[in-house]
């Protein structure tokens, strides 16, 4: 893996050090400005888009001031029902149904009022795509913030290595000044022959119409670039332009599924939300934090640290591992720990003489480390301010040091996480490894983990199943009449889970939630008993995200193995695989109940037996 | 009645819809198309030629229109229009029906490791069903809802005796499972779905706390392959106060039904404080040992809060875990933990090499490598159960 995205990544602060300020100064506040200004110096933004771009920013800023001002509440408040969640989720995940309840409203609170924060903001970001140029565009609606600072950085020398990047690279220089029909005649032959190019090297395009014409659409708004832009962004863009493969596809689904329901801002808007945007746009001073600013931030922290324990708790008590597991996975992520120390004592020592933060993903070390990422932020920030972007030179002298040592996730070398998962995974059993695979973070724990199904306990209550279960329930005289109304229903729950369908998918779909319906309605009981297991199978493969999962569901070893390094580097195994052993052994045993002393269970004494 | 709610042969029947109905003779035949309405027809005393009486033998008239019921050990003795302390037997002018019959409030497909049954079949699903009524009052029934209540009073489902056999043309599925409630509470209709189902090469298992007389036992051991019962403790005073019956017929009743030649488990679900005591649960080990043989395999479930014991905690599995040592050390070869998954003791290893031959998530079967006849993968010794 290059350095390089690490080394950017640690331009964002880890959480930890959100709220920490520096010499007045919030690295995070440092970051946005960075990536404002690396946008600016790209874009080459005229005095005009600049004015009309800043007075956005102001209206983002009394926006985001109104918004925060109820946030702060609602985060306090979250972090009141997280905290008392996570007791309860380390007494091994007995969990009360008031705290449980609390715990979700609060949580499903939080979501709205953000989702309606970024829903009133869509008037502003229409305003300001208006404003700028297909180009400019193209830059804010293809690459992220993280990934216009890389650009500005100096994407420019990077000399892509395999073929179909060659190719997607070369695809954009062809492009580049081109106009017109010549143009469009150009972006249609270039993207054919990336799409060839990808089918012979193995990795073809899931859907190569629609990608022909993605790929097409996005060289003719690439040959609007400033030459500057496009000479710093035609790697990322050429990653971008690569075909869909099944994976990618499946994966971009997914994250749109997500994105309907928790609304993210556009990429431009992120670049206006930058503290002091409109100052900064507009040449001048950054603007500092306020303390009520700092102190959302600090609770932000906080909630996000509740929610990454309660996540891992979930997981930790339905693996139910014993004392001696729990044991054994602690110290494996205490080693980690240490060898990602280790290792990052001597990447900064290395990366020292050249004067950039230290990496990858770790905070930096101390104050003085964090004084010094914050000196280098702010001059890169200068630099860009004053329309200059920084040498190649320097990425290629990092990259070297990348190529000597390369970092595998969150500071640890591919091979210490590689044997760190393998020392994971013999503490586990195949049981256990079966229940890590099924594992998604969550803030309430599924059902499967938290009441699994019990012996002799009466049928599975399952979503699914009641559904089928209440339409054979409808009268057959009501049934034909209100047909079609119910599979409305039911494709709109559908959706609301798992992702809306295109309006021809939607027909298909609607017409086997029928089938389905007519064919459990057609069933007596019994028959409905043996094939229900059936039926909720083929309602659960109409959903959208649960199609797209298993076509992501890769080898099984793969994702073990992906998933006990993930569980190895979480900074909270440790800390928390302690407290449940040290509450364990706390709590001891449950003293005997006197049965004399109880309410009876009614009997049959003396001759009264008969119920009424 | 059928209240036409679907296009195949269904009926829900309610008493509250079947008093009603009684203003109207136009009823009856509709009703003599379901087996809960013939039940109800029977109560009602309109159709008595149809009605299902308790199995003869299990029950006597008595002077004055009065019938004394012999299925379980309490010897109902009701009036006429009373109802046994099971919640299914009512005596009608002088003789005794059953409301169960042919009304099983729960019908499902399930894991037959869900009865719970580890050596028989493992892996394959089971038709599984149950009937409202109960002859117990535990107070923390896992299925309460249905089993403290009387089988008319219930939504239930509509399944003739062949009917449940039938079903089961071109499936997978090859048992019919009697559990959820009490199936001495519904033996009448039990014995007579098993011995259509057993005609058809379909085997037949129950879950039942067995509080029923030896003959009743032994009757109920004739139309199984296999049962799991429950034990709830080894102490009269848990049985008395917590389930409001008595622990000694059900160890006659298991001894009986064992001698029937049936594949039997033992189940325990353990609540804290009130039946952990490792003591008596050591004793509870070593009558099973000794009088089912060390090769049964015994289940410790673990308690979810329920019902009248809503406020007490989980059992730690702590507990289980050192109950399950206590079983080993009374000789048991396969002491499983159950409700608590993934656990080393949902697994099935061989008892002489403690070669892993079941790997299980909960009731799920990861994998299964027994050989042959249910041969150890290692040292070939056969497991004790049903295979195949």
């Amino acid at each position: 893996m290059p350095l390089l995205p690490l080394l950017l990544l640690a331009l964002v602060p880890p959480r930890a050090a959100a709220g920490e300020a520096l010499a007045g100064r919030d690295l995070e506040a440092l970051a946005a400005e960075a990536r404002l200004r690396s946008f600016q110096a790209l874009a080459g933004l005229d005095l005009t888009q600049t004015e009309t771009l800043a007075g956005l920013a102001e209206r983002v800023a009394g926006e985001r001031d109104r918004y925060l001002a109820r946030r702060a509440s609602l985060l306090a408040i979250q972090k009141a029902t997280f905290t008392a969640f996570r007791h309860q989720n380390l007494d091994g995940g007995e969990l009360t149904p008031l705290v449980e309840r609390n715990t979700a409203e609060a949580s499903h609170l939080g979501d709205k009022t953000r989702n309606e924060f970024v829903a009133s903001l869509a008037g502003i970001d229409a305003l300001a795509r208006e404003v700028l140029d297909p180009g400019q565009l193209l830059l804010v609606d293809l690459l992220g913030p993280e990934e216009l600072v890389r650009c500005a950085l100096g994407e420019a020398d990077r000399a892509p290595g395999e073929p179909l990047l060659r190719q997607a690279w070369g695809a954009l220089e062809a492009v580049a000044g081109e106009k017109g029909r010549t143009l469009e005649r150009l972006a249609g032959d270039e993207a054919r022959q990336l799409l060839a190019v990808a089918a012979r090297e193995g990795q073809p395009a899931w859907d190569p119409a629609a990608e022909e014409e993605r790929i097409a659409g996005v060289l003719e708004r690439a040959a609007c670039l400033s030459d500057r832009a496009a000479e710093r962004c035609r790697g990322a863009l050429a990653r971008e332009i690569l075909p869909r493969t099944k994976t990618e596809h499946a994966r971009e689904g997914l994250a749109r599924i997500h994105a309907e329901k928790v609304l993210a801002p556009s990429t431009l808007l992120r670049l206006l939300l930058a503290e002091g945007a409109a100052s900064i746009l507009r040449g001048g001073e950054a603007a500092d934090l306020t303390p009520e600013r700092r102190a959302v931030r600090e609770l932000e922290a906080d909630v996000e640290t509740l929610r990454d324990q309660i996540s891992l708790l979930n997981l930790l008590n339905g693996l139910h591992l014993s004392r001696a597991q729990l044991a054994a996975l602690a110290s494996c992520g205490e080693r980690a720990a240490a060898a990602r120390a280790k290792e990052a004592r001597v990447l900064p020592s290395a990366l020292a003489s050249i004067g950039l933060p230290p990496g990858p993903g770790e905070p930096p070390d101390g104050a003085e480390g964090r004084e010094r990422l914050g000196r280098e932020m702010q001059r890169l920030s200068d630099e860009l301010g004053r329309g200059r972007l920084p040498v190649a030179k320097r990425v290629r002298r990092i990259e070297a040091i990348a190529g000597r040592r390369p970092a595998g996730p969150a500071g640890l070398s591919p091979e210490a996480a590689a044997a760190g998962a393998r020392e994971v995974l013999a503490v586990l059993t195949p049981a256990q490894e079966q229940v890590l695979l099924d594992f998604n973070r969550c803030l309430l724990p599924p059902p499967e983990l938290k009441d699994p199904v019990r012996v002799g306990q009466a049928g599975g209550n399952e979503r699914r199943l009641r559904e089928l279960a209440l339409v054979r329930d409808v009268p057959a005289e009501r049934y034909g009449a209100r047909r079609a109304q119910i599979a409305e229903g039911a494709l709109f729950r559908l959706e609301k889970l798992e992702g809306s369908f295109s309006p021809d998918a939607r027909e298909a779909v609607v017409a086997e939630l029928l089938a389905i319906f007519d064919e459990a309605r057609a069933l007596d009981d019994a028959a409905f008993a043996v094939r229900s297991a059936e039926l909720v199978a083929r309602l659960e493969n109409l959903g959208l995200a649960t199609r797209l999962k298993e076509e992501l569901a890769g080898d099984r070893e793969t994702e073990l193995a992906s998933r006990a390094a993930n569980l190895l580097l979480d900074r909270y195994v440790p800390e928390l695989a302690r407290e449940i052993v040290a509450r364990r052994e706390q709590r001891g045993l449950p003293d005997p109940v006197d049965l004399e002393t109880i309410a009876p269970a009614p009997s049959c004494k003396d001759g009264k037996c008969a119920v009424d | 009645m059928d209240r036409g709610r679907g296009d195949g042969p269904v009926a829900r029947t309610q008493r509250r819809e079947f008093l009603a109905s009684l203003a109207g003779l136009a009823a009856i035949p509709a009703l003599r198309a379901t087996s809960a309405g013939r039940a109800l027809l029977s109560l009602a005393g309109r159709d008595t030629e149809e009605a299902h009486e308790v199995l003869p033998g299990y029950w006597t008239s008595l002077p004055g229109v009065r019938t004394s019921c012999h299925v379980c050990p309490l010897d109902c003795v009701l009036e006429d229009g009373e109802t046994c302390f099971c919640r299914t037997r009512t005596n009608r002018g002088g003789r005794l029906y059953t409301t169960a019959y042919g009304n099983p409030c729960l019908l499902a497909a399930d894991p037959i490791e869900k009865v719970p049954l580890n050596h028989f079949l493992p892996g394959e699903k089971t038709l599984a069903l149950g009937t409202g009524g109960c002859n117990l009052r535990c107070l923390y029934c896992q299925n309460w809802e249905q089993s403290q209540e009387k089988p008319l009073d219930l939504k239930n489902h509509d399944l003739p005796v062949e009917r449940a056999a039938d079903s089961l043309a071109g499936s997978d599925i090859r048992t019919i499972a009697f559990t959820y409630t009490e199936p001495i509470a519904f033996l009448e209709y039990l014995c007579d779905v098993a011995a259509h189902a057993r005609a058809k090469k379909i085997r037949c298992v129950a879950a039942t706390a067995l509080f029923a007389t030896p003959p009743a036992a032994k009757h109920l051991g004739r139309h199984l392959d296999a049962a799991c019962v429950a034990i709830k403790a080894f102490d009269e005073t848990f049985y008395d106060k917590v389930c409001g019956i008595k622990l000694a017929p059900v160890l006659e009743a298991t001894e009986a039904l064992a001698a029937e030649k049936v594949w039997i488990e033992i189940t325990t679900l353990v609540v804290p404080g009130y039946n952990d005591d490792e003591k008596k649960l050591g004793e509870l080990a070593r009558w099973i040992a000794t009088t089912l043989g060390a090769d049964t395999p015994w289940h410790l479930a673990r308690f979810v809060p329920q019902y009248r014991l809503a406020s007490v905690p989980r059992t730690p599995i702590e507990t289980l875990e050192r109950l399950r040592e206590v079983g080993r050390d009374a000789g048991l070869a396969h002491v499983y933990l159950s409700n608590v998954a993934p656990h080393e003791g949902n697994h099935t290893d061989c008892a002489r090499c403690g070669a892993r031959a079941i790997e299980r998530l909960g009731f799920e079967l990861l994998a299964n490598r027994l050989a042959g006849k249910g041969a150890c993968p290692k040292c070939h010794r056969r497991l004790a159960g049903v295979w195949a």
